[in-house]
C-alpha cells in the first residue's frame, strides 16, 4: 500500500507527461479494441450469413459417404421417407434441439416462356425456414429477415432481374426424377429476395420441400439440418447426436456449420493474420513511447533513486516501484479505454450506419461487437507493456553502482 | 577495541581513465569509534567523498577490508548492504536528496518504512524527532517549501530517525550560507552530545572544522594527520 500511495505520488509529479503517457495508451488501447470490436462484428454478421442466408443451420446430418461421393452420385444418399421419419425422431428426442430440418436439392434449368436460365435450389419446409431465420446469433434475433414467402418458390432477386420475373408469375422447372428421367412441374413466384451473397444471388431460388419431392417422385431427404439452443453447445451435441443415431444403426456423417461454410473461415483467417499484426506493430509503438517518457523519467529522477538506494532501498524494491508506476498508469490507460469503447458501441448503435461485409451482398449495421476474452486478452498486453517498459527503463541505473550515481547532475 | 564501529584495513581505490590509474585512495588505515565527531578535510580531488562512501557502504573498495561493527563486509551482496545502510547508517547529502513527493513528515518516515517499522511507530518516532528539530509546523510542507537551512535539518532528522550507530554526511553544510551552516553543525554536534551519536562528515569550510573532535587530512587519497 505504501507504496502503491508512493508510485501514484510520482505519478502526478509531472501531470502533463503522465496525462500523455495514459493517453496513448488509452488511444493504443481503443485503436486495438474497436478493429476487434469491428472484426467480431463482421465474424458475426458471417455466421449469421452462413447459418441463417445459407440455410447452414448449426449441423448437418446425411448419409456417411454423402461428404465426398454426393456431387455425383447423389442419389445414392438419399433416406427414404421411413428412414427419415425414424432420424428425424431420434434428433427430435434431444431436449436441446430447436429445429430439425430435412432437405432436398434441385438443379436445372428454370423457363420463363422463351428463355431460360441455370438454377440451383434447396426444398425447405417454409415452416422450418421460419423458425431458423429466428436462430439467436450472438445474442441477435432477427424478426424479419428471410421471413420470405414461398409457398412454391422464391427467387434470387439477381437470378428474377436476369429472368425479368416478377412476383406471381409462373416458371418452369426442369430436374431430373430419382430415377434419373428428365421431369418438369410448374411454379408460382411468391416472392422475390436477396440471398445475402452475389455468387449465389443470380442462380438460387427457395423452393417448398414439397415440391421439390413431388418433382422428384419420391418422400426424399439428402440432408437434415438441426439448429440448438445454445450455440457455444453445438460440437457436444454433434456428437451426442452422432452417437445416438449410429446406435440406433444409421450410419452417418456430420458437419457443424463452420466445418461447412468456406468463406466464414478463410475470412476469419484472414482478418485474425492482419489483426495480429496490427498488436504487433501497435505493442512496439506504445512500447517505445512508454520507453521514451520513462527514460525520460529516470534521468531526472536518477539522484533520488542514489539517494534512496544509499538509505537502503534494494534494487528489487526501486524496480517495484517503477513497475508499480507503470502498472497504474497502463491499468488507467486501459480502463479508460474500455469506457470509452463502451461509449463508441453505444453511439454506433444510435446512429446505425451500415456497410457491406464481405462476401455477402446486404447492408448491415457497424457496430463494435466487445468480447469480454479479446478485452481481457488486450488489457494483459497493455499491462505488460507498462510493466516491461518500466523495468527496461530503470535497469540501466540500477546497473550502475550507487557512488556512481551519486554524482549525476542534471 | 569494542567501541569501534566502522575499521578500515589498507583501503585502496583504483579508477582507470583510459590508460590511466587514478589512487583516489591509496592503502588507507583508519576507524570510527563510538560517539566520534570526524571532520574529513582536505583539497578538492583528494578522496573525501570517496572514503565517505566507502565508510557508508555504497562503494566497494579496489582493495583492502571494511570491518563493519564487527564484521567484515567484503564478501555482502547488494542486498545485504542494503540492509546493513538502512539499519545501521545515516547518510546526510551535500543537497538535493530529499523526495521532492513527499512532504517532510513522509521524508522522514521514508527510511523507517524501508526498515519496515510497524506503521503506528514510525508516524510517532518521525514526529517526535521532526519536534525536537524546530519542524512541528512543517510536517506537511513538501521540500521545495523549505530554506535550504530547513531541508537540511529534515535530512538530519531522516539519517537520525532509525537511530543508526553512525551517521555519515559528505559536505553537509556546503550547499548552505554560513549562518544555516553554522546552525546545521551545531545541530549535529548537539546530537552527538545528547544521543552520542557518531558522526563523520567532509568540509572545506575552516568554521565548520573547528567544531570537530578529530579532523583528518586527505592529501592524494593519503592521510596526512
Ligand atoms: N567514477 C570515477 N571515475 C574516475 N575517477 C574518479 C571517479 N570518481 C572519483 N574519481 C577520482 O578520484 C579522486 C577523488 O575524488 P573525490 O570525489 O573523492 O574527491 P573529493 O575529495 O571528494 O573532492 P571534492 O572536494 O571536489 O568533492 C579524484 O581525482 C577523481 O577524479
Ligand atoms: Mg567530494
Amino acid at each position: 500500500m505504501y507504496y502503491i500511495q508512493f508510485a501514484i505520488k510520482n505519478i502526478f509529479r509531472k501531470k502533463q507527461r503522465s496525462f500523455v503517457t495514459i493517453f496513448t495508451i488509452c488511444l493504443g488501447f481503443c485503436a486495438l479494441g474497436v478493429l476487434s470490436g469491428m472484426l467480431n462484428n463482421i465474424y458475426s454478421r458471417l455466421k449469421e450469413q452462413a447459418i441463417i442466408n445459407e440455410k447452414l443451420g448449426h449441423i448437418t446430418f446425411v448419409k456417411a459417404g454423402y461428404f465426398q461421393y454426393g456431387k455425383v452420385n447423389f442419389n445414392e444418399y438419399l433416406w427414404n421417407q421411413e428412414e427419415l421419419e425414424k432420424i428425424i425422431e431420434i434428433i427430435k428426442s434431444n431436449d436441446e434441439v430447436i429445429l430439425t430440418s430435412p432437405r432436398l436439392s434441385l438443379f436445372g434449368t428454370l423457363n420463363k416462356s422463351d428463355i431460360s436460365s441455370i438454377y440451383i435450389s434447396e426444398g425447405i419446409l417454409p415452416e422450418d425456414n421460419k423458425i431458423l431465420s429466428q436462430t439467436n446469433i450472438d445474442g441477435r434475433v432477427n424478426q424479419n429477415i428471410q421471413n420470405i414467402d414461398f409457398s412454391n418458390v422464391a427467387i434470387g432477386s439477381e437470378l428474377a432481374k436476369n429472368l425479368d420475373i416478377k412476383v406471381g408469375e409462373s416458371l418452369t422447372l426442369l430436374g431430373i426424377a430419382y430415377d434419373g428421367t428428365p421431369n418438369a412441374i410448374d411454379v408460382v413466384v411468391n416472392s422475390i429476395y436477396n440471398t445475402g451473397n452475389p455468387a449465389t444471388n443470380d442462380k438460387f431460388l427457395l423452393i417448398n420441400l414439397e415440391i421439390v419431392q413431388e418433382l422428384y417422385g419420391k418422400k426424399s431427404a439428402e440432408k437434415i439440418i438441426v439448429t440448438v439452443k445454445n450455440s457455444k453447445r453445438i460440437k457436444a451435441i454433434q456428437q451426442e447426436l452422432n452417437y445416438s443415431l449410429e446406435n440406433a444403426g444409421y450410419n452417418i456423417d456430420s458437419k457443424s456449420w463452420d466445418e461447412i461454410s468456406v468463406s466464414y473461415l478463410k475470412v476469419r483467417k484472414m482478418f485474425s493474420v492482419i489483426f495480429r499484426v496490427l498488436i504487433v506493430i501497435i505493442s512496439i509503438i506504445i512500447l517505445l513511447m512508454m520507453l521514451n517518457t520513462f527514460y525520460m523519467n529516470i534521468t531526472e529522477r536518477t539522484l533520488e533513486i542514489a539517494s534512496m538506494r544509499a538509505m537502503g532501498l534494494t534494487r528489487g524494491r526501486i524496480s517495484y516501484l517503477f513497475c508499480l508506476e507503470g502498472l497504474i498508469m497502463s491499468i488507467l490507460g486501459s480502463v479508460i479505454a474500455i469506457a470509452m469503447l463502451l461509449l463508441i458501441k453505444f453511439i454506433l448503435k444510435t446512429v446505425n450506419i451500415t456497410f457491406v461485409p464481405p462476401v455477402a451482398s446486404v447492408e448491415v449495421p457497424v457496430e463494435i461487437i466487445l468480447i469480454p476474452t479479446n478485452l481481457t486478452c488486450l488489457f494483459m498486453v497493455f499491462i505488460s507493456l507498462g510493466v516491461i517498459s518500466s523495468l527496461l527503463s530503470v535497469t540501466d541505473v540500477l546497473q550502475k553502482s550507487i557512488a556512481e550515481t551519486l554524482k549525476y547532475k542534471i | 577495541m569494542e567501541d569501534t564501529i566502522i575499521q578500515l584495513k589498507s583501503i585502496s581505490k583504483r579508477y582507470t581513465i583510459d590508460t590511466q590509474i587514478i589512487n583516489a585512495l591509496a592503502e588507507i588505515d583508519f576507524s570510527v569509534k563510538k560517539s566520534d565527531f570526524t571532520a574529513i578535510t582536505g583539497p578538492s580531488g583528494s578522496g573525501k567523498t570517496t572514503l565517505l562512501n566507502i565508510l557508508s557502504l555504497i562503494d566497494i573498495p579496489s582493495q583492502g577490508q571494511i570491518i563493519f561493527d564487527g564484521i567484515e563486509t567484503g564478501k555482502f551482496n547488494d542486498n545485504e548492504l542494503s540492509k546493513i545502510r538502512s539499519s545501521k547508517i545515516g547518510i546526510v547529502f551535500q543537497q538535493y536528496s530529499l523526495i521532492p513527493v513527499l512532504n517532510v513528515l513522509e521524508n522522514v518516515i521514508f527510511p523507517l518504512q524501508i526498515k519496515r517499522i510497524s506503521k503506528h511507530n514510525r508516524k510517532e518516532m518521525a514526529v517526535s524527532l521532526l519536534s525536537k528539530f524546530g519542524l512541528e509546523n512543517y510536517l506537511k510542507a513538501k521540500p521545495y517549501q523549505l530554506s535550504s537551512g530547513q531541508r537540511q535539518r529534515v535530512a538530519i532528522a531522516r539519517a537520525l530517525v532509525t537511530e543508526p550507530l553512525i551517521i555519515i554526511a559528505d559536505e553537509p553544510t556546503a550547499a548552505l550560507d554560513s549562518k544555516s551552516g553554522e546552525e546545521t553543525i551545531n545541530l549535529m554536534k548537539e546530537i552527538n552530545h545528547l544521543l552520542n551519536t557518531t558522526f563523520v562528515f567532509s568540509t572545506h569550510d575552516m568554521r565548520i572544522m573547528k567544531y570537530a573532535k578529530d579532523i583528518i587530512e586527505l592529501v592524494d587519497g593519503k592521510i596526512t594527520k
